[in-house]
């Protein structure tokens, strides 16, 4: 801790004991409870070095739960029973306490003792139906974390080291016993919640498509991350979410040797099987009518759609593990139409017209495709559910078009020719009257534009639709139309998908067109003219994308004649952004400039003629590529934006400067003469060039005269690094303080939220 | 009973970082998703995870619906939406969709301007979520879907700003937002119809406060920057790109038309043009003098205002600069500051709210040297004045919203704790209604007594008024009897008769039967007589018979005699008779129980 801190400190701590009130704002004792927590965990990794600051040993977690149990706090504290009698109980704030104080000692093994022994198994139970939501799901979140240590040491029971790791935590045989006594509590509580006693069978397999999807997606998602790392720590979570599925289904699943992969695919397999039965039973029982109807409106629940589209945005993780029931789901929301009887119509369509299912189902298989190329399976499915799904087309066709591109493609032949309507349908839509379908549509053709399955397909086939889809003679006229739209993001999106589409001719070195002519003239009026940074932002981008994927560059008159309007227009620019994207193509061209020198033969030997030829050669070279970037405004731009109030400008900015130093100054020495005086003018304004005739300057000078290794030191720091500081925080509070203390003032009654 | 659940997620007895989930008729409807500024973390977001374990939004939710573009109220859109993930409906008033982006954008510029900021959404994020927007229009009833209906009333406050009358069947709750009940310089009051919601959620910012008009505050400001004009300073005013800009702009443009003046006006920032222009676009929701003068001249097209180039901050001479972002933490309001914090004839006007860890905070606290970076200091030498010109109703107001909307149950949001108490007595002291006041994460279930809707049909009415009763009242309720049917969901009152026509049944009679034993030394033809004449003498008008075959008959009534096999003294009466006559049957066997008078 800053010793400024530490002496202020204690004067905070007194002035917040006096008055509450006076607090600069109600976010002050939580960023000081933020400190005092990363000091905290910082005291924990030195822990052995130094003892913890005393007026801060509260806040410690690492203290030893022994000292403390002493004492006997603990006991008091966690006591519900001591807070109710003090009338305390009803405060959602201290009940919250609680099991945050719980949860943090159990960040500890051995608090799980202290836990069974004081038996507060039985208030957590209780909070999990808290009137509070806040309450209930902490004390959810707590439970999990409880029945987590629970397992992982009746698990170790089960290897040799059981008795050491008792012995070596003086863990009592009897304290063990009160953890099975807990996991039974547990498992109670959930049969009781989750079982519902009435045999009314579908409420209750509501409830558990509820819980599956809740199981699953924390199974998944914790495994996705935690697998690779802790394989022991997975097979453990496993373990416990299995847990209810034990319950529910009468079935044994915890088998102590399993591995997380093992459990997880238990999981997976029980899940769908829930889910598939459902639909199973109403497939053979469509006489039934009553029956119908009940599973009908129990399908139609959200529960169960979230259910499946867990199941379909997880099923690429573990695609060639449980093929079967992967293709039965995908053949369900792709509208297997074959396979629905009419006793099920009404559920399918209900599932397979959801959006979401539609969504997940179509990514789901886009990943398959990736993956499994010659799966014959997932490829009809996917041109199934694409081509065959106008609707899905028309809502979605920023994310279908990946698939299209992607898949369609390889199929070919009669496919394509149904794609003719769909393009009308794209023109249509680039003229419609709301700007988020006018967008949409500009995204879909640049992703189409960029598509490269269906560029090189195009080029193979001679049908004319294909040249439709993938050429330009569709999309250009469309985007270029787009540019004159009256909305901005339209405009950008569309000076985006340009960019997109253009790349391929860029690459190949094409000749350009009038059409591209255009385009610049356009994008250059945007970058003067329009009002909204998100067309210049992309009008710059365009430029970047053009440089970095032409061929050769210099050869490019338009574009060499395009820079330096650009650059002098862009970093001029009201948003920072704009500005910072100028920035980025400058550092293009000063990549290309300099590109990274190919390192000669470390044994080659080199007279010092030879030497010094080359130094001369290498001075020739550097001058006249320096030249050309002083001539295109590249260094002007870098001297602007090194002084621009915005940050990450001014960073960006004194990053390539620095790198323009590390270049230049050591080749040139006092060698470089040329003038930028027109650049410096902007950094003269600061004072940084005062000391130099601002008429005649060279590059070098500038470097060296701006002090850029200060400058980048401080830039690197966040911009409210000194008011967001802990220090910061307490010199408010006490303002604050001795604020409220004057007569007649009071700020507060006055600040509200709205800033704006 | 079916009930009304309300639990906030933000603005439960705190202002800031709005989010109030409410379920009414099974369906759930998240008003606001606001965020808080003062958090540099996801705390500046509500916690969404408390809705859906697992985090599916949208299954919960069947629609989102904004009151207005302020960040505290819409803020978290685009981190809900996108980075959470909701794909359903929201809802915002046309104006609040065309300026909430721009803000939304601005704040985002402002944000990962500094270094180190995480987890923020991006502009394509903004975008993709204002593409789920679904624009209403004041007054008009929107179809959620099936059952749930949402109608928007003007809420002043800011341009677009709206109240909301949420329904679904017959159970209603009314969602305030931000509103005020008196008119601005721009803008005109709230107003609501007599809807009579169960609930009505009303923010309470100013619950204790009876505030002076604004026109008053707008008087001081205008003398403050005058004076400082006149006597050759500069004025800084920090302003985030729109709203409160806009309201200052028309403010200094007027005045400066009216005094003559000439020192000159800038504004900082390219986002001007676009935000003034909905205000243009949008002059409908502005007050009536506004609309009534937009034809000579418009408003918020300034004359005396012009952009900023940061070169004209050395410049000699006064003049007066709203430069953005509005808490003094970065940027070019920042840049312009400490060129002009050292001169005492300059005043920097903070019109907002600043959060703690701004040098907008320091210098409102009274902050005199601030600390720079290379540990060199600033002193603030220039003339600090805040101003607050937020437009929220106050106690007055927010009692005279009761009065306009009349609801059973009143619920407090948007305000701190002890303020709120204080309303809240009040309130149910005036109204007698209850007024609840949860805290964040706290449900407040009410009861609801949804009347159901029954059509009388015309035959019946006509039945009645035969009948002699009096013509039906609405105001008076009265008992009627008939067969309900419900037929194609809408339940119907008709006569029996038709009932069965309508649903094309066949009429049952149902008959009750019971035995009465008797000790009567008589044949059972005498017996018989005997109860005949007996009855006739007890029910003198009711019509009573006695029929050849050996039974007597009182109405509908049937009375038949029998005796035992083995006691031929001992007779069973048999008694039966439809259920018209249910009292009157009860009666009689009780009446036969006591026996014959001899």
């Amino acid at each position: 801790m800053d010793s400024q801190c530490v002496s202020t400190l204690p004067r905070v701590c007194g002035v917040l004991l006096e008055s509450g009130s006076s607090l600069p704002d109600d976010t002050s004792l939580e960023k000081l409870l933020d400190w005092f927590t990363t000091i905290a965990s910082e005291g924990m990794t030195n822990e052995s070095k130094q003892p913890p600051q005393p007026g801060i040993a509260f806040f410690h977690p690492s203290i030893t739960l022994s000292n403390v149990q002493e004492c006997s706090v603990l006991k008091l504290v966690f006591n519900p029973h001591h807070w109710q009698e003090a009338g305390l109980w009803g405060d959602p704030c201290l009940r919250i306490g609680w099991i945050q104080g719980l949860k943090m000692i159990l960040q500890h093994s051995e608090a799980l003792s202290f836990f069974a022994q004081e038996d507060l198994i039985e208030p957590l139970l209780q909070l999990q139906t808290d009137s509070s939501l806040f309450v209930a799901s902490a004390a959810n979140q707590t439970l999990a974390q409880v029945l987590l240590l629970c397992q992982s040491l009746s698990s170790v029971g089960h290897n040799c080291s059981k008795n050491r790791y008792l012995e070596h935590n003086s863990v009592s045989i009897e304290t063990t016993q009160n953890y099975s006594g807990i996991i039974t509590r547990v498992s109670e509580y959930l049969n009781k919640s989750v079982v519902l006693k009435e045999i009314s069978q579908l409420p209750g397999c509501q409830q558990i498509l509820r819980l599956l999807a809740m199981l699953l997606q924390n199974l998944l998602s914790g495994l996705s991350s935690s697998v690779s790392s802790d394989p022991t720590f997975s097979a453990h979570s496993a373990r416990v979410l299995l847990l209810p599925l034990d319950i529910v289904t009468g079935v044994s699943l915890l088998d102590e040797n399993s591995t997380g992969e093992q459990m997880m695919l238990v999981c997976f397999y029980m899940c769908n099987k829930c889910l598939l039965t459902s639909f199973k039973s109403m497939l053979s029982n469509p006489a039934e009518e009553e029956l119908r109807i009940l599973i009908t409106e129990q399908l139609k629940r959200k529960s169960c759609i979230s259910m499946i589209c867990v199941c379909l945005s997880n099923i690429p993780q573990i695609t060639l593990m449980v093929s079967k029931i992967i293709l039965m789901l995908l053949r369900l929301c792709c509208v297997d139409s074959s396979s629905s009887s009419a006793g099920c119509v009404e559920v399918v369509r209900f599932i397979t017209g959801n959006s979401k299912v539609q969504k997940c189902a179509l990514e789901a298989l886009l990943v398959l495709s990736k993956i499994l190329p010659g799966c014959d399976k997932v490829g009809g499915c996917l041109s199934r559910s694409v081509l065959h799904h106008r609707p899905a087309q028309r809502r979605y066709s920023s994310w279908i078009c990946p698939c299209v591109t992607g898949s369609t493609c390889r199929q070919k032949g009669s496919a394509l020719s149904s794609l003719l309507g769909f393009i009308q349908a794209v023109r249509k839509r680039a003229c419609d009257t709301r700007w988020e379908a006018r967008d949409s549509t500009v995204e879909f053709l640049g992703h189409l534009g960029g598509a490269p399955s269906c560029r090189s397909f195009t080029e193979q086939e001679t049908e004319p639709s294909d040249v439709f889809l993938g050429g330009c003679s569709f999309t250009v006229p469309l985007l270029k139309e787009a540019l004159q739209d009256p909305e901005s993001y339209v405009r950008a999106s569309s000076i985006s998908a340009l960019a997109q589409t253009l790349t391929p001719s860029w690459q190949e070195g094409a000749a350009l067109t009038q059409e591209q002519e255009d385009i610049v003239t356009r994008l250059q009026e945007v970058l003067f003219q329009d009002s909204e940074g998100f067309a210049r932002r992309a009008a710059v981008k365009y430029f970047i994308a053009w440089l970095s994927a032409c061929s050769s560059p210099s050869s490019c008159w338009l574009l060499m004649q395009s820079v330096p309007t650009v650059l002098s227009q862009g970093v001029n620019d009201l948003d920072w952004e704009v500005k910072l994207h100028t920035l980025e193509l400058a550092e293009l061209l000063l990549d290309q400039a300099f590109p990274d020198p190919s390192p000669s033969h470390p044994y080659a030997v080199m007279s010092d003629q030879a030497h010094r030829l080359h130094i001369a050669g290498q001075q020739s070279d550097l001058l006249s590529s320096l030249k050309d970037l002083v001539d295109r405004g590249v260094v002007s731009a870098l001297l602007c934006g090194v002084v621009d109030c915005d940050r990450p400008v001014a960073l960006k900015a004194c990053q390539l400067l620095l790198k323009l130093r590390g270049v230049v100054c050591p080749v040139m020495g006092n060698a470089d003469t040329y003038v930028v005086s027109e650049a410096c003018s902007e950094a003269d304004k600061e004072g940084i060039c005062a000391s130099v005739d601002p008429e005649r300057v060279g590059v070098c000078e500038v470097l060296r005269l701006l002090d850029l290794d200060e400058k980048l030191s401080i830039l690197t720091q966040s911009s409210d690094h000194i008011y967001n500081s802990p220090l910061s925080l307490l010199q408010d509070i006490l303002t604050a303080a001795a604020a409220s203390s004057q007569p007649g003032r009071d700020l507060h009654q006055e600040l509200v939220m709205d800033c704006y | 009973m079916p009930e009304i659940k309300v639990t906030p997620l933000g603005a439960g007895q705190d202002v800031g970082r709005s989010c109030i989930l409410v379920s009414i008729g099974g369906k759930n409807i998240m008003l606001d998703c606001g965020m808080h500024m003062g958090y540099n973390d996801d705390r500046r977001f509500p916690d969404f995870s408390y809705i859906t374990q697992n985090g599916r939004l949208t299954d919960f939710l069947d629609c989102v619906i904004i009151s207005h573009f302020h960040l505290d109220h819409c803020g978290a859109l685009p981190y809900m939406s996108e980075m959470v993930g909701y794909d359903g409906p929201i809802y915002m008033t046309h104006p609040t969709k065309a300026i909430c982006p721009i803000l939304l954008e601005d704040f985002r510029k402002i944000t990962v301007d500094k270094k180190g900021e995480t987890n923020f959404f991006t502009s394509q994020m903004i975008k993709d979520c204002m593409k789920k927007v679904i624009p209403l229009n004041l007054h008009q009833t929107v179809q959620v879907d099936d059952e749930l209906e949402i109608k928007a009333y003007y809420a002043g406050h800011v341009l677009g700003a709206a109240m909301v009358h949420i329904k679904v069947g017959s159970e209603s709750v009314v969602y305030t937002g931000d509103y005020n009940m008196t008119p601005d310089r721009h803008l005109g009051a709230a107003w609501i119809d007599k809807c009579r919601p169960d609930i009505l959620i009303s923010e309470s910012t100013y619950a204790t406060t009876i505030r002076d008009s604004k026109r008053c505050r707008e008087r001081d400001f205008l003398k403050k920057v005058h004076e400082t004009i006149e006597r050759g300073g500069k004025v800084l005013i920090p302003v985030f790109a729109l709203g409160r800009a806009q309201e200052l702009c028309i403010l200094l443009e007027t005045f400066w038309e009216r005094m003559n003046l000439k020192a000159p006006i800038y504004f900082s920032t390219g986002l001007t043009e676009k935000a003034n222009h909905y205000y243009k676009l949008f002059i409908t929701w502005t007050n009536q003098k506004i609309r009534k003068t937009f034809v000579q001249r418009n408003m918020f097209e300034f004359k005396h205002i012009k952009a900023f180039d940061r070169s004209y901050a050395d410049n000699p001479g006064p003049m007066v600069v709203f430069a953005t972002p509005g808490m003094l933490h970065a940027g070019q309001s920042l840049q312009i500051f400490k060129k002009w914090a050292g001169n005492d004839k300059n005043m920097v006007i903070m019109p907002g709210y600043c959060v703690q860890g701004t040098i907008g905070h320091k210098i409102l606290n009274g902050q005199r040297k601030l600390e720079m970076e290379g540990r060199s200091t600033l002193d603030v030498k220039l003339q600090v004045e805040y101003m607050s010109f937020s437009a929220h109703a106050d106690a007055k107001g927010i009692m005279q919203l009761i009065r306009m909307a009349e609801p059973r149950n009143m619920l407090l949001v948007h305000g701190e704790a002890a303020k709120m108490e204080f309303l809240k007595g009040k309130i149910e002291q005036e109204f007698s209604i209850d007024c609840y006041m949860p805290a964040n994460g706290e449900t407040t279930a009410v009861t609801t007594n949804p009347s159901v809707p029954v059509d009388i049909s015309l035959n019946l009415l006509k039945r009645e008024m035969v009948l002699g009763g009096p013509l039906p009242d609405p105001k008076k309720p009265r008992t009627m009897h008939g067969t309900l049917i419900m037929k194609e969901n809408s339940l119907k009152l008709v006569s029996s008769e038709q009932a069965l026509k309508e649903l094309g049944l066949n009429e049952h009679q149902l008959r009750f039967t019971c035995r009465v034993q008797l000790q009567d030394p008589h044949s059972d033809s005498d017996t018989l007589h005997r109860i005949y004449t007996h009855l006739k003498s007890v029910l003198k008008d009711y019509t009573i018979q006695h029929l050849p075959d050996g039974t007597v008959m009182v109405e509908s009534i049937v009375i038949k005699v029998s005796s035992s096999a083995e006691d031929a003294n001992a007779k069973v009466l048999l008694l039966s008779w439809s259920y018209q006559d249910e009292d009157l049957g009860s009666y009689l066997s009780s009446l036969l129980k006591k026996g014959l008078p001899t």
